[in-house]
């Protein structure tokens, strides 16, 4: 798949860090939208039908991992690969019990993220 | 009778001859001759009593010749009655016959002669008539008659002595007479028969005092005694008194020409004494006979006499055997002076009491014996013989021995155990004591001190106790008792324990109490002290706010203070009956389970943080902490744990971890951000040309680097503290961790070069990610301090059941002081080295924990200025 076709949806409540992650998926030529709020969520993934969702644990309003099992529970958009990331102690285990595909902790290496996205276009476990 | 016939006859011839011959014719002369010659005393007197002539006879008689015509009436000088009493010659039966002109004839008297001496004599006188009728004397014989007296005398006094003997002997006496059935009896056979002596009983109310029994056998005798002529027989007789008189009757019959028995003649003896004596015999006999003891019966030459049954029993030699044969062989060689002695003794009329030798049994063998001897006496009291008991005491002798070796062994006893002895006399309150029993009541033993002496060391306070006990003791027999005593100069206080056993005699009197004193002070003290420490520790105990408890070494709990029911609400049977586990939260039930079980088994200290559920049912947080007490040998003996309230603390360390979580998040966040962008300015500028800002953007990027580290280690801390550090476990290789960590650290640290050696290839079940974070951290220890030198080896290994992991540098090296604190919480070496490493201490903290929840070990080998060892065990076991 060319990666100009790759839409990956990035949701984070910090700006900076939305801003910051979408200029690095760029680097890779990915199509990047962004969300900053967890609202209507599920409606919003099924319209956008992104190929990955990035997305943080903590989110504003909602919790990262409620949000990651209605994915997961929601048949019209449960296939698509969910990488969480969180600056959160033992994110990684509540992120994974929720159903998420991939977790990258806070602060991360460029090349890591990007690598982790990749795998989780191309469908591959870790 | 026929005497006096004779003397008719002699008279009437003398008479005949007087009046025919006499004073008429011439023959006188003849007449003369023949009266001299007459062997009977003759004398004739003259009507007035003159003696006129005698014969020959006469003066033989009398031993005299009177003088005729002027001596008068006899011939003697003085005669006397048989009574002794004098007759004067007047009153002479001559005298008398003239005076009264009546003849006095058949007179006994007795004459005495000249020389004194006395002759019973017959006096017959004769009046003499002349042929005118007129009265001319008296002719008179004198018959000596003393012979026939004397043997009247003598078959009187034969009469006299039968019947003295005859009531000597008891017996009474009786005649029957069988034609007539009439009956003469003794008074000693109506004695013997119960009547009185003047009863006059008739033969039949004789028969009728014998007890019906024995009727029939006196029938039977006297049928009997009509045949042999002799008659016996034995009966009783009821007495009026109560109680029976056994009689034996003895007696003849008496048969005529005809052999037709006229009469019986018998004695009857009171024979009760003997027959009651033949019984007494009788039972003495059985007694000997069936006695346990041997009685043997000897003579002083030492010949037996009796033997019994015991005595075939315990000798082996029977009675047949043994009668007439000498006691010496029954007597070992060796004791033959033993016999002598006893003999010796017996002779001078002593006894010998429970004397214990030996004798020698039919077998040969030798058999342990008690021997008492009695002189056997006779009637007179003359010592004859002896009787001997003999008891066989082999069995006793045995018991002796094994009391005697007991005795020994308690003396042993005794000793080892300092023990004093002591033995009162209770009749006599004499005491005896041993040398250790003075010593322990501080008694001078040259003193000598008696029973009262000894009484006063007793404490005042002790007395009542010691009487108590007494008592006590002399109803069951046996004394204990603790009590006090006051000695010495100083009158010390010491305690003693008596023990001791009462003796009595067959009364069950009380004679003698024997016993034991043991110095028990110290142990009374130490007794005292762990009383008194443990009502301290009680109250103590009980006094905490803590939650106090002790446990078995198998990890039951079985003691909580009182604050634990304060606390909890529930009692202490609620806790005996359904555990203390109820009280713990049930989210922290099974780790509590798990932790305490494993510090029981390790006997490690058991260390955890747990809620328990308040009486009102809250749960607060306790910290627990339970230490294993162990013996000198090291071996626990029980577990004493407390729980303290940590609830506040746990809260406020809680906000602190959530704040400290939260400001690490919070942190981090900038950190992503600022991390990101910096990389996408490298990734921009990376085929640039502005190394300035290549350079700078490295910088802020290993700074970035820095700062998330110690942000990690301030998480881990936290996490730490609260608990939270949850370990991951996995299946992982070793070697394969130590290369991902070594290649994922090299490249960021070019200065340095890592050396990997292992030894063995092994796998591991822990937490891979803390695992590598401990030895990231000493691989950044080892970096950090060693930054003269660029050598970093890494070695991998098996030592024992552990895996074991060591970074070694070259590095500056750590004094041994600080070795020991390094792995201490925020621990951070004095001096100008602590702003050149910052952050040391607390990764180490954080490497430490992670390798003790994995029930590893961390260990560092380091000498200053060259270089340290950091290693790390992990236990195989869990793989």
């Amino acid at each position: 798949m060319n990666r100009e076709d790759t839409h990956i949806l990035i949701i984070d409540d910090n700006e900076d860090i939305l801003v910051m992650l979408k200029a690095m998926l760029q680097f890779k030529d990915y199509k990047v939208t962004i969300k900053d709020n967890a609202h209507q969520i599920e409606n919003f993934i099924q319209q956008a039908n992104p190929d990955v969702i990035l997305m943080d644990m903590l989110l504003s309003g909602a919790n990262g991992t409620e949000i990651c099992k209605q994915i997961k529970e929601n048949p019209a958009i449960a296939s698509i690969p969910v990488v969480m990331i969180s600056a959160m102690p033992q994110a990684e285990k509540k992120c994974l019990d929720a159903g998420a595909d991939y977790f990258v902790g806070k602060p991360f290496e460029m090349d890591n993220m990007l690598d982790t996205v990749e795998m989780a276009v191309n469908g591959i476990t870790e | 009778m026929k005497l006096n016939a004779g003397n008719d006859v002699i008279q009437t011839s003398v008479q005949s001859s007087i009046v025919g011959a006499g004073f008429v014719n011439g023959n006188e002369k003849f007449y003369n001759d023949l009266i001299d010659n007459l062997p009977i005393a003759i004398y004739v007197c003259d009507k007035n009593g003159y003696i006129q002539s005698y014969n020959k006879a006469a003066i033989e008689l009398w031993q005299r010749e009177p003088e005729i015509g002027k001596e008068r009436w006899d011939g003697a000088t003085k005669i006397f009655n048989v009574d002794g009493s004098i007759i004067p010659l007047e009153e002479s039966s001559v005298a008398q016959t003239l005076k009264e002109g009546k003849v006095v004839t058949g007179k006994e008297m007795f004459i005495e002669r000249p020389d004194q001496s006395r002759v019973c004599v017959l006096t017959n006188p004769q009046l003499l008539y002349d042929v005118e009728g007129e009265l001319k004397g008296v002719i008179n014989t004198l018959l000596d008659i003393t012979e026939i007296r004397r043997s009247q005398e003598v078959i009187q006094e034969n009469e006299e002595k039968l019947r003295v003997a005859i009531n000597a002997t008891g017996l009474g006496t009786f005649e029957i007479n069988l034609l007539t059935d009439e009956i003469e009896y003794s008074d000693r056979y109506l004695e013997i028969y119960g009547f009185d002596k003047n009863d006059r009983p008739t033969r039949r109310e004789v028969i009728d005092t014998l007890h019906p029994n024995d009727k029939i056998k006196r029938l039977d005798s006297f049928e009997e005694a009509l045949n042999s002529g002799w008659l016996e027989y034995k009966a009783r007789v009821p007495l009026k008194s109560g109680g029976i008189r056994w009689i034996k009757v003895k007696g003849k019959v008496i048969f005529d020409a005809n052999n037709k028995p006229i009469k019986t003649l018998g004695t009857v003896a009171d024979i009760t004494e003997t027959k009651i004596a033949e019984e007494k015999l009788a039972k003495l006999a059985a007694v000997v006979q069936s006695s346990e003891d041997a009685i043997i019966g000897k003579r002083l030459d030492g010949t037996i006499t009796s033997w019994n049954d015991a005595a075939e029993r315990i000798f082996g030699y029977t009675e047949s055997e043994m009668l007439g044969d000498s006691i010496y062989k029954l007597i070992p060689e060796d004791r033959i002076d033993e016999e002598k002695n006893i003999i010796e003794k017996i002779t001078k009329g002593e006894r010998v009491h429970h004397f214990e030798t030996k004798r020698v049994r039919k077998d040969k063998s030798e058999v342990d014996i008690s021997l008492s001897v009695s002189p056997i006496k006779d009637p007179q009291g003359k010592i004859i013989g002896a009787s001997k008991i003999a008891r066989d005491i082999t069995e006793q002798k045995k018991i002796e021995n094994i009391v005697s070796e007991n005795e020994h062994r308690l003396n042993m006893a005794v000793q080892a155990a300092e023990m004093g002895t002591w033995e009162l006399d209770m009749l006599t309150d004499e005491v005896r004591y041993s040398k250790r029993y003075l010593e322990i009541l501080e008694l001078d033993p040259l003193k000598k001190p008696d029973h009262n002496e000894i009484l006063k060391v007793i404490h005042p306070d002790d007395k009542e106790i010691r009487m108590r006990a007494l008592k006590v003791a002399l109803d069951t027999g046996i004394l204990d008792l603790e009590m006090r005593i006051k000695v010495g100069e100083n009158k010390t206080t010491k305690w003693i324990r008596s023990r001791g056993k009462v003796f009595y005699d067959a009364d069950r009197k009380p004679i003698k109490m024997m016993g034991t004193i043991l110095d028990i002070t110290r142990q009374k003290t130490i007794f005292e002290t762990l009383r008194t420490s443990e009502e301290k520790f009680r109250l103590l105990a009980n006094s905490m706010p803590q939650l106090v408890w002790t446990s078995d070494t198998k990890g039951n709990l079985n003691y909580f203070n009182q604050s634990v029911y304060d606390y909890s609400g529930i009692t202490q049977e609620q806790i005996e009956k359904d555990g203390w586990l109820q009280i713990v939260h049930p989210d922290d039930r099974e780790e509590n389970i798990h932790k305490w079980q494993h510090a029981i088994e390790t006997g490690k200290d058991f260390l955890f943080e747990h809620r328990f559920r308040k009486h009102n049912g809250e749960y607060r947080w306790q910290l627990s902490r339970a230490i294993p007490q162990r013996d000198d040998e090291g071996a626990i003996q029980m577990w004493v744990g407390t729980s303290t309230d940590i609830h506040e603390i746990k809260e406020n360390e809680q906000q602190k971890d959530l704040f400290i979580s939260m400001a690490s998040h919070e942190l981090k966040t900038p950190i992503t951000s600022i991390k990101g962008y910096v990389q996408i300015l490298m990734k921009m500028h990376q085929n640039g040309n502005d190394d300035f800002l290549k350079t700078s953007l490295i910088t802020v990027d290993k700074q970035i680097g820095i700062l998330t580290n110690l942000i990690g280690d301030l998480l881990d801390l936290s996490k730490i503290k609260s608990g939270n550090l949850q370990l991951n476990k996995e299946e992982f290789c070793l070697n394969e961790m130590v290369n991902e960590v070594v290649n994922d650290i090299q490249p960021t640290e070019p200065g340095h070069t890592f050396v990997f050696t292992s030894e063995k290839e092994c796998y591991l079940f822990a937490d891979k990610g803390r695992i590598g974070q401990v030895l990231i951290n000493f691989l950044t220890n080892a970096i950090k301090y060693s930054p003269n030198s660029t050598l970093i080896k890494i070695s991998s290994g098996v030592v024992d059941d552990y895996a074991v992991v060591s970074v070694e540098d070259s590095g500056i090296g750590i004094n041994k002081a600080d070795q020991k604190k390094i792995f201490n919480r925020f621990y951070r070496v004095e001096g100008k080295d602590e702003k050149t490493f910052p952050g040391f201490g607390i990764g180490l903290f954080i490497a430490s924990e992670i390798i003790q929840r994995h029930e590893g070990k961390i260990e560092v080998k380091s000498e200053p200025g060259k270089g340290s060892i950091f290693s790390f065990y992990l236990p195989l076991e869990n793989t």
